[in-house]
C-alpha cells in the first residue's frame, strides 16, 4: 500500500464533518424549540444530516483509496460499505427514536445530538488506517452510548445500564489500549499499513510482546462486539437502554468493531492469522452456543434479542475465521442483513412498548397476531429471518456465512453453527407462539400499540429489504465482494 | 414465464390478493383462494399433456440465474418422479380449500393465505432442480404448515406439536445445508465450476468416505420427513393437533418430501454409499412397518391412529425405494401417490366427525353406519384402500414394492407382509368400534350425513383410490422410465458393492431362474 | 362367444353399480330382480361358453382372453384377462348357477330387511369377485377376486352390523383371511422371482423345466399357496373365522360360507395341480391337514346345538375333505366333491333358513322339534341335503365322497381311516340335527307360530334338491361306465406328463364296490345310532355326557382354540404393542427428545 501521507485531504472525513454539522444544528436548535411537539423537528435535523454524509461517503463508492490526515484516514470501498451501513442504522434509529422519546420524555436535543456523534465515531472507526485513530473513533462513539444508555431517565435500571456500560466500556478501552501500546512496541509503528508490512517482511511472528498484543487488541474488540467469554455486559447494557439505542447499539456497535476488527485483523495483522483464527473459533463457539442457550429462557424481550445479538455476532465471526473473499464478504452482507432485520425487530418492540418499561414481557406479545396482523407478520417476519428461514435475508446470510466455513474446511464449525441455530429457533418461535397461538391471558389489559408514521416507515423499510435481499442477494453480496477488495 | 413457474407463482399471487382483500368478507376471501387453487390445478394439468411418456429425463425445463455469483439458479422442471407429486399437491390443494370451507371460520384470511403459501412451497420443492433453490422450498413450506398447526390446531397441544414440527424438520434440514455446501464446494474444486444445479452434480464422482457423510446427511432430512423410525414421533403430535386441512396436506403432500428426497438425490448423488446402506435403511423401513402397524392397533384417537398407520406405509415406501430395482421404485413412487389419496381421504374424513362431533376418540363414536350410510360407504373404500385391498390404489404399489424387496432380500418381504396382516387389524377394528353397532351415544344420534360438498370432495378421492388400482399404465408409464435413469446411476457406480444375490436389476431369464433361486437360498 | 367371457363378470358389475348408486329411488322388487337377473345373465353366458367349449376337442379346450395391461412395470406384466378352460367353467357354472338360486331365495328371506338394497348390492360383489377369483388368467388377478370375495364375506358376515357378534365375526374372517392371504401372497412373490411371470399358462408351461421336482422351491411355493387355502377354505388352523360367519344372514352362509366362496382354496390347489404334483411333501401335507380338519370340525359337528353352527362345522369338515381329494392326487374326485357339496350344502343352509324363517329367528335345535308336520317342504328337502351330504347312495355325496375315500385308501390306509371316521360322524351329526328339529316332540315355545316359508324360499329348496341327487351323476365313477368330469377335466390335470400317480392306478373294480357297500353300511348304522340316542333314548345322552364330562367340555367347547389363540396371540400383541407405545415412543424417543430440551433449557438457566 503506497500512501500518500502529505496532505490533511478535509473532503475524506466529509461524512463525519456533515454529521458533527447536523448534531451542532440540533443542539442550537433545540435551544430554541419550547414545545413538545417541536421535537420532530430536531429529529429531522439529524435525518438529513445523515443523508447528507450517506452522500457524500456515496461519492467515494468505488474511487481509488483515498487518504487523509497523513494517512491516518482513508476513504475507500470497505469505508463506505460501513458508513452506508452505519447511516441506515443511524437513520433508522432517528425514525423510530422520534415518538418514543416523546412518550418517554427524554431529553430530545442531548439524545438524537449524541446518536448523531456515535455515528460519527462509527464513520471514523471504519476509515481509520491506524490505531490511534481507531482508538479515538472507539471512544467518540463509547462515550456517546455511555451517555445514551442511561437517557431513559425514569429507570433506575437505565441508570444502572448506563454505568455498568461506563464501567466495562472503560475496562476494555483499557485492554485496547494496552494492546495498541506492546503492538507499536513490537512493529514500531500504530499504522495498520506499517504493522503489516513489517510483519510480512520481519520473522518475529513468535515474538511474545506481539502475540500478547494481538491478544489484548482481541480482547478489546471482543468486549465491543460482545463475543463471549466477554459479553456478560450486554443483556444488562440492552435491557436498560432506551428501546432504539439497544437496536442501534445491537447492530451499529457491533458492526464498527467488526469493521475495525477486519481492518486490523484481516488487514494487517493477516500475517498471525494462524494464531487469532483459533482464538476466533472458540470464541466464535463459545459466543454462539451461549449467546443462543442463554436466550431459550429470557422472558424480556429486549434480553432476548440481546442475547441473540451475542449469537449473531457468535455467526458472524464464522466468517472472520473463514476469511478471503467468501468469509469477509460474508461477514460485510450479514452485518447488512442483520442491521435491517434486527433494527425491524426492535422497531416493533417499540411499538409494542408503553411508557415505563411496560410491555416488554414475552406475555404481552399474546394475540398481537390476531388484534393487529401487520404488525405480527412484521414481527413474524423479523423471528423467522433472525432463526434463519428462507425466503428471508437472515437465511441468505447465514447460508453465506456457512458457505464461507465450509469452503475454508471448518465443517465442524459450520455443524455447531446449524445446531445453534436449531435452538435459536425455539425462542424465535416462541415470539410467534405468543403473538399468533395464544391469547392474552384473561384480566390483562390489552396491550395498546403505540403507532407513529415514522416508526410505521422504519418498519416498512426493514420489511422490504429484509424480504428483499433475501430473495434477490445478488446485488448486495456483490457490494459486500466490491468492499473488501483490498484485503485481496 | 413458463407453466412450471406459473404454478408456483400463481398460489403466490392469490395471496397476495386474498391479503390486500377485506377481512370482513371472509366468503369472498374463500372465493379468491379457491378459484387460484382451481386455476392452478387446472394448469397443473397441463404438465400432464406436455409430459412425454418414456422419456426420463427432466422436461419443461426452465432456468434463469438468480445469484450468479455463487452458481445459483433458479432451476425447475419435472420428470416422472415429481410430475404426479405436483399434480397430486396441485389437486390436494383444492381439496384443502374445499375442505376447511366449513371447518375454519376464524382468521379465515391469514388461513387462505397460509394455504397458497404451501402450495407453492409443495410445488416448488417438487420441481426445483437447483439445490439451493429446493432448500429454500423446503424450509419456506416450514413456515404455513407451522402456523396451520399452531394456529388453527386444536387447543391444547397444538402449540407443543407445532414447534415440535418445526424443530424436528429443521434439524434434519439444517445438516442437510452443510452437505449441499459441502457437496458444491467439492463440485467447485474438481471441476471448476461452482454451481448448485443438480444436473451437474449428478456427473460427479464423489469419494466413498465423502458419500458416506453426505448420505447421512441428507438421509436424515429425509428420514425425519417421511418419518421413519425411530424419526417420527413428531407426526402423530402434528397429525392429531393439526387442523383437518392440515393433516391432509400434511399427510398427502408433506410426507412424500422425504421419499422424494431419496429419490431424487440420494440415490443418485451418492450411488456408492445408497448401496453401502441398504441394509440399515431397509431394516429400519421393516421395524417403521411392523412398529407404526402396532402401535396404531391400541390408539384410542383415530387422528393417531391415521398417523401411525402412515408411519408404518411409509415404511413400505422407502423399503421400496432401497430394494433398488424397477418394480421396489416404481412401486414406492405408486404407493406415495396413493398414501396421498388413501390417507388423506382419512384425514378428510376424521375431519368430517370431528367437525360433527369435535372429538376424536373412537370410544365416543359407535353405529354411525346407521345415521351415516353415504358416510359410512366413503369410510369403507378409504379404509380398504388403506389396507391394501386388491383392486384398489393401494395394492398396485404395496405388491410391487413387496415383488421388490423379495426380490432384493426374500427377508424383507416376508417381514413387511406382516404388515399388511396388521394394517387389515387395526383398520377394520378401529372401523367396527366407529361405524358399527348400537349407536349408544345420543350426541350420535342426530349426526347428519354427508352434504354434497363433503360427498364431492371424497368422490374425487375414491375415484382416484378406484382409478390407481384398476389402471395404474398411465402412471407407471411416466414413472418408471425415469425411475430407471436414477436405478442405472446407482447400478453402475454402486454395483461393485452389492452382495450378488441382491443384483437382481436385470434378472434372469425363465430358463436361468432355479440357479437364481437356489443362490437366494444357499445365502 | 369365448371372447365375450367378459360378460360373465360385467353382469354382477352392472348389478352392483345399478343397486349401489341408483337403487336408493327403487322398489325392493326391482332391486331383488336386478340382483338375480344379473346372475342370471352371468350364469346364461357361462352356460354358451361351456357349451362352445365342451364342443372343442379335449386339446383345445384352454384359451385366454386378455383385456388390457393392468400392472406394466419392469419385468412384472400382469394382463388382466381370463383363463377359460374346463376347470374355470366348472367353477363359474357352480358359482353363478347357485348364486342365482340363492339370490331367489334371497329375494323372499331378505324381504322385510331394512338394508334390502345393501344386501344385493353386496351379494352382486361377491359373485363378481368370485367369478373373478374363478376365471383369472393370473395370480394375481386371482388374488384380486380372492381378496375381493374375502372383502364381501366380512361385509355380509357383518351385515348386522348394529350388533356385536356379526361386526366381531366379520372382522375376524377378515383378519384371518388375511392371514392366509399373506402365504398366498409370499407365493405369488417366490413364483415371480423363479419364473418372471404370474401367468398361469406360462408358470404351469415353463414349471417342469425350471423346478425340480420335490425341490424346495416348489415345496415352499405350494406350502405357501396352501397356506392361503387354509385361509380361505378354513382348514386347521385358519378355521377359526368359519363357524363364526355364521353370524350373517343364511343365505349368505350358503352362498358364501358352504358353496362357493370357502371352496376356493380347493378351486387354487386344483388350478395349481402342475406344481402340487412336483411337490409330494406339499401333497403329504395338503393331504394330512386335509384329513385332519375333516375329522376334528366333524367331532365339533356332534355336539353343536345351533343349527347353523353344525352346518358350518360340517362345512369344514367337508372342505377338509376336498383338500384330502387333491392331497392323495385325485383334484378331479376334489372339484367333484366340490361341486356336489355346493348342491347340498346350499340346499341344508337355505333349508335351516327356511327353518329360522318360520320360527322366528329361532336357531337353537333344543327349542325345535316335529318341525316335519309343519314344514313338509322344508322338511323333505333339508332330508334330501342330509342323505346327500351322509353320503348315501345314490344321492350326489355318496359319489364325490367315496371317490375320495378310495383315493386315500390306495394312498395311505390311516388317511382312508380318518376320511371314514370323519364320515360317519358327518351321517351322525346330520341325521342328529333332523331327529332334533323335525322329529320327536315339540319343544317350540308357546308364542312362536310356526309356518312353511313362501314360494320364492321353497322353489330354490326343490331346485337345489333336484341337483343334490342329480348332480353326482356327472361323476358316476368308472364302474357305472366312466366319469363325464373327470374326462372333461383330467387333461388340466396331467399337464406335462405330471398326471397325479393316484389317478392313474386301475381301479380294482371289485374292491371299490365292497368298500362303498361297507361305508354305506355303516353310514346306515349310524343314522340308526343317531335315531335310538335322539328319538328313542333321549335320557341315554345326559348319562353319557356325565361320563365323559371332561371330554364333552372340551369337544363341546370346540377344544378351546379361539380361547388359545387368544390368550397366545391376540393378546400378547395388543399388550407388546401398548408397551412399545408407551415405553418406546413415549419414553424413549420423545424421552430423548424432552431429555434434550430440558438439557438446553436448562444449561439456559444457568447462564442465565
Amino acid at each position: 500500500m503506497g500512501i500518500e501521507t502529505g496532505t490533511v485531504m478535509l473532503s475524506i472525513i466529509g461524512p463525519e464533518v456533515v454529521l458533527v454539522l447536523a448534531a451542532l444544528g440540533i443542539m442550537m436548535t433545540d435551544l430554541f424549540v419550547k414545545s413538545d411537539s417541536e421535537q420532530p423537528f430536531l429529529m429531522w435535523i439529524g435525518f438529513v444530516g445523515m443523508l447528507g454524509a450517506l452522500a457524500v461517503s456515496a461519492s467515494f463508492w468505488g474511487k481509488e483509496a483515498a487518504y487523509g490526515f497523513y494517512g491516518m484516514v482513508v476513504a475507500d470501498n470497505f469505508s463506505a460499505f460501513f458508513t452506508t451501513l452505519f447511516l441506515i442504522a443511524g437513520g433508522l434509529t432517528l425514525l423510530m427514536s422520534s415518538g418514543y422519546v416523546r412518550a418517554q420524555g427524554i431529553a430530545a436535543g442531548e439524545y438524537y445530538t449524541l446518536t448523531l456523534f456515535a455515528t460519527t465515531g462509527m464513520v471514523l472507526m471504519a476509515q481509520s488506517t491506524d490505531l490511534i485513530m481507531l482508538f479515538l473513533g472507539l471512544e467518540v462513539l463509547s462515550v456517546s452510548l455511555y451517555v445514551l444508555a442511561g437517557m431513559a431517565q425514569d429507570s433506575t435500571r437505565s441508570a444502572e445500564s448506563s454505568l455498568k456500560y461506563f464501567m466495562l466500556g472503560a475496562f476494555s478501552t483499557g485492554f485496547l489500549l494496552y494492546g495498541i501500546a506492546l503492538l507499536y512496541g513490537a512493529c514500531g509503528s500504530t499504522r495498520l499499513a506499517d504493522i503489516g508490512s513489517v510483519l510480512a517482511q520481519k520473522q518475529i511472528l513468535r515474538e511474545p510482546m506481539l502475540l500478547a498484543g494481538m491478544g489484548l487488541l482481541l480482547t478489546g474488540f471482543g468486549f465491543k462486539i460482545a463475543m463471549a467469554p466477554f459479553h456478560r455486559w450486554a443483556p444488562d447494557v440492552y435491557e436498560g437502554a432506551p428501546t432504539p439505542i439497544t437496536g442501534f447499539m445491537s447492530v451499529g456497535v457491533k458492526a464498527a468493531a467488526f469493521a475495525a476488527l477486519l481492518r486490523v485483523f484481516a488487514g494487517s495483522l493477516a500475517a498471525l492469522s494462524p494464531h487469532w483464527k483459533e482464538l476466533l473459533w472458540i470464541g466464535s463457539v463459545l459466543t454462539m452456543t451461549i449467546g443462543n442457550v442463554a436466550a431459550l429462557r429470557q422472558t424480556n424481550i429486549k434480553r432476548m434479542l440481546a442475547y441473540s445479538s451475542i449469537a449473531h455476532a457468535g455467526y458472524i465471526l464464522i466468517g472472520v475465521v473463514a476469511g478471503g473473499s467468501a468469509g469477509t464478504g460474508a461477514v460485510l452482507y450479514y452485518l447488512l442483513v442483520y442491521t435491517l432485520m434486527n433494527i425491524g425487530a426492535f422497531a416493533v418492540v417499540i411499538t409494542i412498548e408503553q411508557k415505563g418499561e411496560k410491555n416488554l414481557n414475552l406475555s404481552a406479545y399474546a394475540g398481537i397476531g390476531s388484534r393487529h396482523l401487520a404488525l405480527g407478520a412484521a414481527m413474524a417476519v423479523f423471528m423467522f429471518s433472525l432463526a434463519g428461514i428462507p425466503p428471508f435475508s437472515g437465511f441468505m446470510g447465514k447460508f453465506y456465512i456457512f458457505s464461507a466455513a465450509v469452503k475454508e474446511g471448518y465443517i465442524g464449525l459450520t455443524i455447531i453453527a446449524v445446531l445453534n441455530s436449531l435452538v435459536s429457533v425455539y425462542y424465535y418461535l416462541r415470539v410467534t407462539v405468543m403473538m399468533f397461538m395464544q391469547e392474552p391471558e384473561s384480566g390483562a389489559e390489552e396491550a395498546a400499540v403505540f403507532f407513529h408514521p415514522a416508526l410505521a416507515g422504519v418498519l416498512l423499510i426493514a420489511i422490504f429489504f429484509t424480504v428483499q435481499m433475501g430473495l434477490f442477494p445478488s446485488s448486495y453480496l456483490q457490494f459486500a465482494q466490491d468492499s473488501i477488495k483490498m484485503f485481496l | 414465464m413458463g407453466l412450471i413457474s406459473l404454478l408456483i407463482f400463481l398460489p403466490l399471487a392469490g395471496a397476495v390478493l386474498i391479503a390486500l382483500g377485506p377481512r370482513e368478507k371472509p366468503g369472498l376471501l374463500r372465493g379468491i383462494a379457491l378459484t387460484t387453487s382451481v386455476a392452478t390445478f387446472l394448469l397443473s394439468l397441463g404438465l400432464f399433456t406436455r409430459f412425454v411418456a418414456g422419456e426420463g429425463g427432466f422436461q419443461l425445463v426452465e432456468m434463469r440465474p438468480w445469484v450468479p455469483g455463487l452458481g445459483i439458479t433458479y432451476r425447475v422442471g419435472i420428470d416422472g418422479i415429481s410430475l404426479f407429486l405436483v399434480l397430486l399437491s396441485t389437486l390436494l390443494s383444492v381439496v384443502a380449500m374445499a375442505a376447511s370451507w366449513s371447518d375454519i371460520k376464524v382468521r379465515v384470511k391469514e388461513f387462505m393465505i397460509c394455504l397458497l403459501f404451501l402450495e407453492t412451497g409443495m410445488i416448488g420443492v417438487f420441481v426445483a432442480l437447483d439445490l439451493f433453490l429446493f432448500y429454500v422450498f423446503w424450509e419456506v413450506m416450514l413456515i404455513p404448515m407451522y402456523l396451520l398447526i399452531g394456529i388453527w390446531g386444536n387447543p391444547g397441544r397444538r402449540i407443543y406439536a407445532a414447534v415440535k414440527f418445526f424443530l424436528f424438520t429443521m434439524f434434519g434440514s439444517l445438516l442437510m445445508l452443510v452437505a449441499i455446501l459441502v457437496m458444491y464446494f467439492y463440485h467447485g474444486k474438481t471441476t471448476g465450476i461452482y454451481t448448485f444445479d443438480l444436473m451437474s452434480w449428478y456427473n460427479l464422482k464423489l469419494p466413498l468416505s465423502m458419500q458416506v457423510w453426505l448420505f447421512l446427511a441428507f438421509g436424515l432430512a429425509f428420514a425425519i420427513k417421511v418419518p421413519m423410525f425411530p424419526f417420527h414421533t413428531w407426526l402423530p403430535d402434528a397429525h392429531t393437533e393439526a387442523p383437518t386441512v392440515g393433516s391432509v396436506l400434511l399427510a398427502a403432500v408433506l410426507l412424500k418430501m422425504g421419499t422424494y428426497g431419496f429419490l431424487r438425490f440420494n440415490l443418485p448423488l451418492f450411488p456408492e454409499a445408497t448401496v453401502m446402506f441398504v441394509p440399515l435403511l431397509a431394516g429400519l423401513s421393516l421395524v417403521g412397518i411392523i412398529y407404526g402397524a402396532l402401535v396404531a392397533m391400541v390408539q384410542v384417537d383415530v387422528k393417531r391412529l391415521v398417523a401411525f398407520s402412515s408411519v408404518s406405509h411409509m415404511g413400505f415406501v422407502v423399503l421400496g425405494i432401497f430394494a433398488l430395482n424397477v418394480e421396489g421404485m416404481t412401486g414406492a413412487m405408486l404407493q406415495m401417490l396413493n398414501h396421498g389419496f388413501s390417507t388423506g381421504a382419512l384425514f378428510l374424513i376424521v375431519g368430517m366427525i370431528y367437525e360433527r362431533r369435535h372429538t376424536r376418540m373412537i370410544a365416543d363414536f359407535g353405529g354411525l353406519s346407521t345415521v351415516m350410510p353415504v358416510f359410512a360407504t366413503f369410510f369403507l373404500i378409504v379404509a380398504l384402500s388403506s389396507i391394501g385391498l386388491p383392486g384398489l390404489n393401494g395394492f398396485v404399489g404395496e405388491f410391487l414394492v413387496l415383488l421388490g424387496a423379495f426380490q432384493a432380500e426374500p427377508l424383507w418381504a416376508v417381514v413387511a407382509g406382516l404388515g399388511l396382516i396388521l394394517a387389515a387389524v387395526y383398520m377394520l377394528w378401529m372401523f367396527q368400534r366407529v361405524m358399527f353397532g348400537e349407536v349408544d351415544k345420543e350426541e350420535n344420534r342426530g349426526l347428519k350425513d354427508l352434504n354434497l360438498r363433503e360427498a364431492a370432495l371424497l368422490l374425487v378421492m375414491v375415484f382416484f383410490i378406484i382409478q390407481f388400482g384398476v389402471y395404474p399404465k398411465p402412471y407407471i408409464d411416466r414413472i418408471e422410465p425415469s425411475l430407471k435413469l436414477v436405478l442405472k446411476r446407482v447400478e453402475e457406480r454402486g454395483a461393485p458393492l452389492r452382495p450378488a444375490a441382491a443384483t437382481a436389476a436385470e434378472k434372469p431369464a425363465a430358463a436361468t431362474a432355479p440357479q437364481h433361486f437356489t443362490t437366494q437360498h444357499h445365502n | 362367444m369365448i371372447d365375450k367371457i367378459w360378460l360373465v363378470v360385467l353382469f354382477p358389475l352392472l348389478g352392483v353399480v345399478i343397486n349401489g348408486l341408483a337403487g336408493i329411488k327403487l322398489p325392493r322388487k326391482v332391486i331383488g330382480a336386478i340382483g338375480s337377473l344379473a346372475i342370471l345373465g352371468s350364469f346364461i353366458t357361462a352356460c354358451l361358453i361351456f357349451v362352445e367349449v365342451a364342443g372343442h376337442g379335449s386339446a383345445e379346450r384352454v384359451s385366454e382372453v386378455v383385456l388390457f395391461t393392468w400392472i406394466g412395470c419392469g419385468s412384472l406384466q400382469v394382463n388382466a384377462g381370463f383363463l377359460v378352460d374346463p376347470l374355470s367353467l366348472v367353477m363359474m357354472l357352480t358359482v353363478s348357477g347357485v348364486s342365482f338360486i340363492i339370490h331367489v331365495y334371497s329375494t323372499g328371506y331378505m324381504a322385510e330387511d331394512e338394508g334390502f338394497r345393501r344386501y344385493f348390492t353386496y351379494l352382486n360383489l361377491f359373485v363378481f369377485f368370485m367369478l373373478i377369483l374363478v376365471s383369472a388368467n393370473s395370480f394375481l388377478l386371482m388374488f384380486v377376486g380372492w381378496e375381493g370375495v374375502g372383502l364381501c364375506s366380512y361385509l355380509l358376515i357383518g351385515f348386522w352390523y348394529q350388533r356385536q357378534a356379526p361386526a366381531d365375526a366379520g372382522k375376524k374372517a377378515f383378519v384371518v383371511n388375511r392371514v392366509g392371504d399373506y402365504g398366498f401372497l409370499l407365493a405369488m412373490l417366490l413364483i415371480f422371482v423363479t419364473f418372471n411371470t404370474l401367468d398361469f399358462n406360462k408358470v404351469f408351461a415353463a414349471a417342469p423345466q425350471v423346478l425340480e421336482k420335490g425341490g424346495l422351491a416348489v415345496t415352499l411355493m405350494t406350502l405357501l399357496l396352501f397356506v392361503g387355502a387354509c385361509g380361505k377354505s378354513a382348514q386347521i388352523p385358519l378355521y377359526v373365522w368359519l363357524p363364526d360367519a355364521m353370524e350373517g344372514p343364511t343365505p349368505v352362509s350358503a352362498l358364501i360360507h358352504a358353496a362357493t366362496m370357502v371352496t376356493a382354496g380347493v378351486y387354487m390347489v386344483a388350478r395349481c395341480a402342475t406344481l402340487y404334483s412336483m411337490a409330494p411333501i406339499s401333497m403329504e401335507v395338503v393331504a394330512i391337514i386335509g384329513c385332519l380338519t375333516a375329522l376334528f370340525a366333524a367331532s365339533i359337528g356332534l355336539l353343536q346345538n345351533d343349527i347353523k353352527r353344525v352346518l358350518a362345522y360340517s362345512t369344514i369338515s367337508q372342505l377338509g375333505y376336498m383338500f384330502l381329494a387333491c392331497g392323495v392326487g385325485v383334484f378331479t374326485a376334489g372339484i367333484f366333491h366340490l361341486v356336489t357339496h355346493a348342491f347340498f350344502k346350499a340346499l341344508l343352509f337355505l333349508g335351516a333358513g327356511s327353518v329360522m324363517h318360520g320360527m322366528s329367528g329361532e336357531l337353537d335345535m333344543r327349542k325345535m322339534g316335529g318341525l316335519k308336520t309343519k314344514m313338509p317342504w322344508t322338511y323333505g328337502t333339508f332330508l334330501i341335503g342330509t342323505l346327500a351330504l351322509a353320503g348315501i347312495f345314490p344321492f350326489a355325496g355318496f359319489f364325490s365322497k367315496d371317490e375320495i375315500l378310495w383315493a386315500a385308501l390306495q394312498k395311505s390306509p390311516a388317511l382312508w381311516l380318518g376320511g371314514a371316521v370323519g364320515a360317519f360322524m358327518t351321517a351322525f351329526y346330520m341325521f342328529r340335527a333332523v331327529f332334533m328339529t323335525f322329529h320327536g316332540e315339540s319343544r317350540i315355545e308357546s308364542h312362536v307360530h310356526v309356518h312353511e316359508s313362501p314360494g320364492s324360499m321353497i322353489l330354490p329348496l326343490c331346485v337345489l334338491a333336484v341337483l343334490s341327487v342329480a348332480g353326482g351323476w356327472i361323476g358316476l365313477p368308472l364302474i357305472a361306465g366312466g366319469n363325464q368330469l373327470k374326462e372333461f377335466l383330467q387333461p388340466l390335470f396331467s399337464v406335462a406328463g405330471h398326471a397325479a400317480p393316484a389317478e392313474q392306478a386301475a381301479h380294482e373294480v371289485g374292491l371299490e364296490i365292497t368298500m362303498m357297500l361297507v361305508s354305506l353300511g355303516i353310514a346306515l348304522s349310524v343314522i340308526g345310532l343317531a335315531w335310538f340316542m335322539y328319538i328313542k333314548k333321549p335320557l341315554l345322552l345326559e348319562k353319557l355326557s356325565a361320563r365323559f364330562s371332561s371330554l364333552y367340555r372340551l369337544v363341546y367347547n370346540k377344544y378351546f382354540v379361539d380361547e388359545a389363540y387368544d390368550a397366545l396371540i391376540i393378546q400378547p400383541i395388543k399388550n407388546s404393542s401398548l408397551w412399545l407405545w408407551r415405553l418406546f415412543d413415549e419414553k424413549v424417543i420423545d424421552g430423548a427428545v424432552h431429555g434434550t430440551a430440558a438439557l438446553v433449557l436448562g444449561a439456559s438457566g444457568a447462564l442465565r
